[in-house]
């Protein structure tokens, strides 16, 4: 069982088991923004990160804890603000629809937003929205742009041998 | 009405349109409807390959036909109105499932997986490109 350091503002406030973690971040004597680290990280990180990683966040302002990791753990709406857009769907509908790659850097930028926010780097989920817009776009405007010329030449074409030109 | 509201209205009326021409349009009939440029360029399927068939298919009533043209779109559509219910749902405050994380979690991988294995020469990922 790993023991996590949790650190707040540069000043160690305790050592917590994982297994306590989340139950500590209920009781609100450790909150999802502090920082903590464990041996074999690289790094601190967001408390509300390791949870979702670990599994077994409990929702902010009380409610029933559960046991399920995959569907446990809020997003938004609290104190830090609503989280960025991740823009998922158009990622996904990007790279399914436009072949080129540049839908799959959309889509793993959209993917950091959430553990971002979460993990209380509200800057850097920002900056993760922001660019799986723009690669969305680049994405969309790559293929639509050449679709939408060749298509008016196209009609433009059966137009011409309507009119018998 | 807001300028969200016009957005949306706008990529609503596009995406009528746009399934509009692919029901009535067959796309592999016609020429009109232009190549998928991966596909002309590499002799490669991308995952997309064989989307705009599929949907003609599916307009049609013919789910099995339109599967065979990409298979992935039996898992992507479905997972792709979960998303939509959670956006909505979150907007709303609406208890939903964090199905975005979830799929965060492994999509790359997965298309990637199928860019390759629609593209191996022999069965059974021959059922994976269009057919």
């Amino acid at each position: 069982m790993a023991s996590y350091h949790v650190a707040r503002d540069g000043q160690e406030i305790g050592i917590f088991e994982q297994d306590v973690l989340s139950s500590k971040v209920a009781d609100g004597t450790v909150r999802v923004t502090d920082l903590c680290w464990t041996a074999g990280m690289d790094k601190w990180v967001g408390v509300g990160q390791v949870l979702s990683t670990v599994g077994g966040a409990t929702p902010l302002g009380g409610g029933p804890a559960t046991q399920d990791p995959v569907w446990s753990a809020p997003t938004g709406g609290d104190a830090r603000g609503q989280m960025p857009p991740n823009h998922l769907v158009w990622s996904i509908l990007t790279t399914l629809l436009c072949c080129l790659p540049f839908g799959i850097v959309a889509i793993v930028y959209s993917s950091k937003v959430e553990p971002r926010f979460l993990g209380g780097d509200i800057a850097g989920a920002q900056q993760a929205s922001a660019k799986a817009k723009l690669w969305c776009w680049i994405s969309f405007g790559s293929v639509l742009i050449p679709v939408a010329i060749f298509f008016a030449i196209g009609l433009l074409g059966a137009g011409a041998e309507a009119v018998d030109f | 009405m807001s300028r969200a509201h016009l957005q949306w209205g706008l990529v609503g009326l596009l995406g009528l349109v746009g399934l509009f021409l692919v029901y009535s349009i067959n796309p592999t009939e016609s020429q009109r409807f232009p190549k998928c440029p991966f596909y002309r360029f590499t002799d490669l399927h991308c995952p997309g390959c064989g989307t705009t068939r599929a949907t003609h298919q599916f307009l049609h009533g013919n789910v099995l036909r339109g599967l065979a043209y990409n298979p992935i779109l039996s898992i992507a559509v479905p997972l792709l109105g979960l998303l939509c219910w959670e956006q909505l749902g979150r907007a709303r405050g609406w208890h939903v499932w964090p199905v975005a994380r979830w799929i965060s979690s492994w999509i790359v991988w997965a298309i990637v997986i199928y860019w390759v294995a629609r593209n191996v020469p022999f069965m059974p990922f021959t059922l994976l490109a269009p057919h």
